[in-house]
């Protein structure tokens, strides 16, 4: 599991995630993820259209990620989902606290709405 | 964990079996099931994120939590409320980061009506008696820990006689197979339709086929499987 951040108008990062967010994939990315996103307090848009597989400890990452930047007044967004991948975010009805949208075109204009 | 599982009911209105079988990993699964009162009858399954000790014994306290009722100024006739009341008492802030999905379902003797209410959890499955109908039972709601003040959807269905109810942990179908594929849910509900095992035991026929078509080895998550019968 591997993860890249580009930064975008507006103070805006874009997450690319790349890989399995199973236990091990998690682990393996989550202080980095957490230093490189959360800890900026910036707004992110976080792309999944790469990530093959997600558990449990993925939606932790997402959940404790959104709840960080939301106290830290920031928004994350999820999208790009593959059929698989959104099975599982619409299982946990993530959607109920973080936005997800089908490409990151809708993913920033859910930022803006 | 074994120890804290009901005793199978093998009469009455209302019927029960289980299979149980660990991950090499300590996981997260529990379930149960208690009678509420004359007329009611309780069943619940949860599955805490991650493995380890620390699942195992988030999923032990919240089964004590149901097993003893200790939910302060909740109706546990009331899935929406129970799961009201998990999610403000077991917030992941306070409890290590863990979350946990939860099947928790309610059936009334007198009415033959069920209600139930699931949260981050696949549908659990009612079967009729010739296996030809199998109606998915869920309600969309967040997992529960997640986020405090967040409200639970239930919904309500009816029993006809010789149903049979499967509550299971995606344990149960998330299974690297023989030939190298991943199952998912999919794969697993063709095996509902099958006749089911006579006198019992359909709980572990469901185990043995899954064994069946998984890889050598033990299966990568707990294997829980409640079956409830309503004669």
């Amino acid at each position: 599991m591997e993860f890249d951040v580009t930064p975008l108008e507006g103070g805006i990062h874009r997450v690319h995630l790349n890989g399995r967010m199973d236990s091990p994939g998690v682990d393996r990315i989550e202080l980095r993820f957490t230093a490189a996103v959360v800890a900026t307090g910036r707004t992110a848009v976080v792309d999944l259209s790469d990530v093959s597989f997600l558990a449990s400890m993925g939606i932790r990452l997402f959940i404790t990620s959104a709840r960080a930047l939301q106290g830290k007044g920031a928004k994350m967004v999820l999208y790009g989902a593959s059929k698989e991948v959104q099975s599982v975010l619409d299982t946990v009805a993530l959607d109920q606290i973080i936005p997800i949208a089908p490409d990151e075109s809708q993913a920033l204009a859910l930022l803006n709405a | 964990m074994q120890s804290l599982l009901p005793a199978p009911i093998r009469s009455g209105p209302v019927m029960t079996d289980w299979f149980f079988q660990p991950s090499t990993e300590l996981g997260g699964d529990a379930f149960g099931h208690h009678q509420l009162g004359e007329h009611s009858f309780a069943g619940y399954l949860i599955d805490v994120a991650g493995h380890g000790v620390g699942a195992a014994m988030h999923s032990v306290s919240v089964m004590n939590v149901m097993r003893q009722r200790a939910l302060p100024g909740t109706d546990f006739h009331s899935p929406s409320a129970v799961l009201g009341s998990l999610n403000e008492m077991f917030q992941m802030d306070s409890h290590n980061g863990m979350y946990f999905s939860m099947w928790y379902g309610v059936y009334d003797l007198r009415t033959r009506i069920m209600n139930y209410a699931s949260a981050g959890h696949h549908p659990s499955y009612l079967a009729n008696p010739p296996r030809t109908d199998i109606t998915p039972l869920q309600t969309r709601n967040l997992v529960i820990g997640a986020m405090p003040g967040v409200s639970f959807k239930e919904a309500s269905c009816a029993i006809a006689p010789a149903s049979t109810l499967y509550v299971f942990s995606d344990g149960v179908f998330e299974v690297a197979t023989k030939d190298g594929r991943q199952w998912g849910l999919p794969d697993f509900l063709p095996l509902l339709s099958q006749p089911p095992a006579q006198d019992g035991g359909e709980p572990a026929r469901l185990y043995a086929a899954v064994k069946q078509v998984a890889r050598a080895g033990p299966l990568d998550d707990d294997f829980s499987m409640l079956t409830v019968t309503f004669t």
